[in-house]
């Protein structure tokens, strides 16, 4: 009778803890998936960022043969951001190639910042038309960006959350998913903070 | 974590105990109705057995069940009828309320900018990018999200929302109608849209029913069989007087229950689109906008009421308290930024073609009906445009009151040429003299002695070989006629201003405290003093708040402005009521009162002057409108016209008009 008591039992608690690995398993994919998704969205975003630029460089060259250095920065960063975002998309989960990538991004920030504070000084690049229509393309591009950034990692700190909460904790290694997801950080574009001051008197 | 389903699952949940009280709502009105019926019915009966004993008694159950029955499957049917009617889609309301689909090929560089606002925002709300619509005809501020599935969903913004809002505030409006679309509101509402149709389509019956019973009552009597006619439109139009308030009475039940959820559910987007953009100040700096601007959310369609819980902000005015279904502007603005100081912002209405309407009927006022000459108004007003946040772009607007408005606030070619004749008229000494600073600065000494009607002798403080200098200008400059010692005065301080910063003579100072303590006891006296104040810089008045967003604020003391101005323009009191009233009609104002110029005294033109300073810039533009038909009414510019018109000005800190006297304001007159 004991016996018989004990082993159903064992298979009630087999059972279960069976049930539990497998919702886990499937809430953990479907959120894997929702942060991948998330991700994808700002890689779209960011190659048409990528595009734009060269866009927008061409357009503003015949009014800025001055700012040579300023121009050439900025494409520099862009063709190393874009190289920097090709590894990344290859394994969204690499942590290395990820923080190489969003160096490459900040120092694009602050290239384009630059741009834009020198662009200031046109005032016929601004009447410009298909000057105002890439600078409102790239002005919404990079709101997407920062927004899909913001949606991602929403996504990623309900995965993180859901991975490291108990007993998700305890089975998500036997699962596959060993290791919490990194959020992507961009730091503030230090060129526009630390751009001079224009005075407004005249 | 933020993920939808779950979202619209709990957003189902919570509304299961609307529905059940909308299910009251109609099971209440079902009965009250089948009641209404019955007692109609029965009392039919026993008139006929009155008449007829031998008319059979009927129990009342056997009228009431069936009367349920019918009433139940009535309501049903034509709920379920515009509910099928709304679940084609968003799109149906859209194109309802007026609007027109976006589509990126044609839309202007304004409009382009709300497509991109949308699309960040359906990324960072992680759904699908809706259609977007915008409501032309809409000069206020408002939004709307529409369609039952979020695939379907679309986005409704007036073209005040595209126009008047900076980026941040149109990304708090679209999070906010996104949060809608999000937590299944807008199933909710058209479910709800839908069951009030079928209460209201009782009270739609009643009306007909009272139609048709009117129409027999009114046939000719020769088309009239005999009396079973009257007898059946009696019979109509009580069912129709006894049905007509019962369908009134569920709507407003149900309106009542739907509008106390509303305004939860607004609270909810509202802190929603603080999460979507992360940035509280744009959705408040929005809702700042709507209460600044005088058409403020209202959105002008038959469709508005039945629509009314779909929009951002309030779309008519009538709802108020408990039938609301918005909270209050002001306390949505408090939850979400609690240190709010009460001001609303003020957007340029100029900017956009909003007061086309008043623009064109001021012209064709002056012109009789000729609003498309370009030359009809003079150019004086100048309204700063500093305040203009954004501008639609003109070609956008074919319209053709567009093209006169600006002609308004444009220097046209015949002033410039007035001035020009008048520049060429001074001798040429002048100009050399205006080329130095000391040359400016005693030009201005002179001038301010001369038009301020000062003796030279009542100022001992300045040193003999200066007042030599000016004592020799004042003589030429008193023989000169008004229009050149102003225009001398407009070259005089354009120069000041161009060297503003640069090397001034000894003479300065002198002016300065001179103008610091001059006595204002003439109109005259006060209107050149604040010019000169305006033109030197000298203690220049802070701006006010802006405190006053409705002309009926300022009512007081624009009305004294105007009418002291009518009286300067005007050889006779009947010219100057005549002046006012035309000016008057650019206020808007339900009784404007004429004041007699012996009325007006300094005094309370100065505390005129004070208030309308706090005036925000909508009404500021009205007022210059005004000001500006008061000086077209009679064509000509008086001296004291001038005068008053350009010191008002600089006592109100507005941009001040370059207005001469003796110049015309139509060509040839």
């Amino acid at each position: 009778m004991i016996p018989a008591l004990i082993a159903t039992g064992i298979v009630v608690l087999l059972l279960i803890s069976a049930m539990v690995t497998i919702s886990t398993y499937n809430q953990l994919v479907a959120l894997k998936n929702l942060c991948d998704n998330g991700f994808a969205q700002i890689d779209v975003q960011l190659r048409r960022r990528y595009d734009l630029i060269p866009n927008l460089v061409e357009c503003v060259k015949g009014y800025m043969s001055h700012e040579r250095q300023t121009l050439e920065n900025v494409i520099s960063a862009r063709n190393q951001a874009q190289a920097g975002l090709a590894q990344v998309a290859k394994d969204p989960g690499n942590a290395a190639s990820l923080q190489q990538w969003m160096g490459a991004e900040s120092s694009l920030g602050n290239a384009l910042g630059r741009l834009n504070f020198v662009m200031e000084a046109y005032p016929e690049l601004k009447a410009n038309e298909n000057v105002a229509m890439l600078t409102e393309e790239l002005t919404s591009t990079e709101n997407k960006v920062a927004f899909a950034r913001q949606a991602y990692n929403d996504w990623v700190m309900g995965f993180n959350t859901y991975r490291e909460s108990f007993p998700t904790v305890m089975l998500a290694p036997m699962l596959g998913y060993p290791d919490s997801r990194l959020m992507v950080e961009i730091e503030d574009q230090v060129a526009i903070q630390q751009a001079p001051v224009v005075s407004l008197a005249s | 974590m933020r993920n939808f389903y779950e979202h619209q699952n709990r957003a189902l949940a919570k509304s299961a105990k609307l529905y059940l009280l909308l299910a009251v709502a109609i099971l209440g009105t079902v009965i009250v109705t089948s009641l209404a019926v019955t007692y109609t019915v029965c009392l039919l009966a026993y008139c006929m057995q009155v008449w007829n004993p031998g008319f059979p008694t009927i129990p009342w159950i056997f009228v009431f069940l069936p009367c349920c029955f019918v009433t139940g499957v009535f309501v049903g049917v034509s709920s379920w009828w515009k509910i099928r009617q709304l679940k084609a889609g968003g799109k149906i309301l859209a194109i309802d309320l007026g609007g027109e689909l976006l589509e990126r090929k044609t839309a202007s560089r304004e409009e382009l900018r709300a497509l991109n606002v949308v699309e960040e925002m359906a990324i960072a709300a992680g759904i699908p990018v809706p259609a977007v619509y915008v409501l032309r005809q809409q000069s206020s501020i408002n939004a709307f999200a529409a369609g039952l599935e979020v695939e379907d969903a679309v986005i409704g913004l007036t073209r005040g929302c595209v126009v008047h809002l900076n980026r941040e505030q149109l990304q708090g409006v679209v999070a906010h109608e996104f949060s809608h679309v999000f937590n299944g509101d807008m199933r909710i509402n058209l479910r709800i849209v839908g069951i009030l149709h079928g209460v209201l389509s009782i009270t739609m019956l009643a009306e007909r029913l009272l139609m048709a019973a009117y129409e027999i009552w009114t046939m000719p009597s020769t088309r009239r069989d005999n009396g079973e006619d009257v007898g059946a439109a009696v019979i109509l139009a009580l069912l129709g007087v006894l049905l007509w308030p019962i369908g009134l009475v569920g709507m407003a039940f149900g309106l009542l229950v739907m509008s106390a959820t509303s305004r939860q559910r607004e609270f909810l987007a509202d802190a929603y689109a603080v999460q979507f953009t992360r940035n509280p100040e744009g959705i408040a700096g929005a809702l700042k906008v709507i209460a600044g601007l005088e058409s403020g959310s209202r959105v002008r369609s038959s469709k508005t009421l039945e629509a009314s819980h779909f929009f951002f902000a309030s779309g008519c005015r009538m709802m108020a308290g408990l039938l609301a279904t918005h909270p209050p502007l002001e306390e949505r603005i408090r939850r979400l930024e609690p240190s709010w100081d009460g001001v609303p912002l003020f957007v340029d209405v100029g900017a956009d073609a909003v007061y086309q309407g008043a623009y064109g009927h001021s012209l064709s006022l002056l012109t009789g009906g000729a609003a498309s000459d370009q030359r009809t108004l003079a150019a004086p007003v100048l309204p700063s445009s500093t305040e203009s946040q954004h501008t639609f772009d003109s070609e956008e607007h074919n319209d053709p009151a567009d093209s006169t408005r600006e002609s308004i606030f444009q220097t046209s070619d015949w002033t410039q040429r007035y001035q020009m004749q008048l520049q060429d008229e001074l001798p040429g000494v002048w100009h050399e003299l205006l080329q130095e600073p000391e040359g400016v600065d005693a030009v201005l000494t002179a001038l301010w002695f001369v038009q301020t009607d000062t003796p030279l002798e009542s100022h001992a403080s300045l040193p003999d070989p200066l007042a030599n200098i000016v004592e020799g200008l004042m003589e030429p400059l008193t023989q000169f006629e008004e229009a050149h010692r102003t225009l001398l005065f407009d070259m005089a301080s354009q120069n000041v201003a161009e060297r503003r910063r640069m090397e001034t003579s000894g003479m300065r100072p002198f002016l300065t405290s001179a103008l610091r303590h001059a006595p204002e006891d003439t109109l005259k006296r006060w209107t050149w003093n604040h010019q000169f104040r305006r033109a030197l810089q000298i203690d220049p008045p802070d701006n006010p708040r802006a405190a006053y967003a409705k002309v009926a604020q300022v009512e007081g003391a624009a009305e004294i402005v105007l009418s002291r101005l009518c009286h300067a323009g005007s050889s006779n009191a009947a010219m100057a009521q005549f002046a006012f009233q035309r000016a008057v009609v650019h206020l808007e104002l339900p009784q404007p009162d004429f004041w007699e110029p012996d009325e007006i005294d300094l005094e309370r033109l100065e505390v005129a002057v004070d208030e309308l300073r706090k005036a925000a810039p909508p009404i500021r533009q009205r007022l210059m409108l005004a000001i500006g038909c008061c000086i077209a009414a009679d064509q000509g510019v008086t001296t004291e016209e001038a005068e008053l018109v350009r010191g008002l000005c600089a006592a109100l800190g507005w941009a001040m008009p370059r207005l001469l006297p003796g110049q015309s304001v139509a060509p040839g007159a």
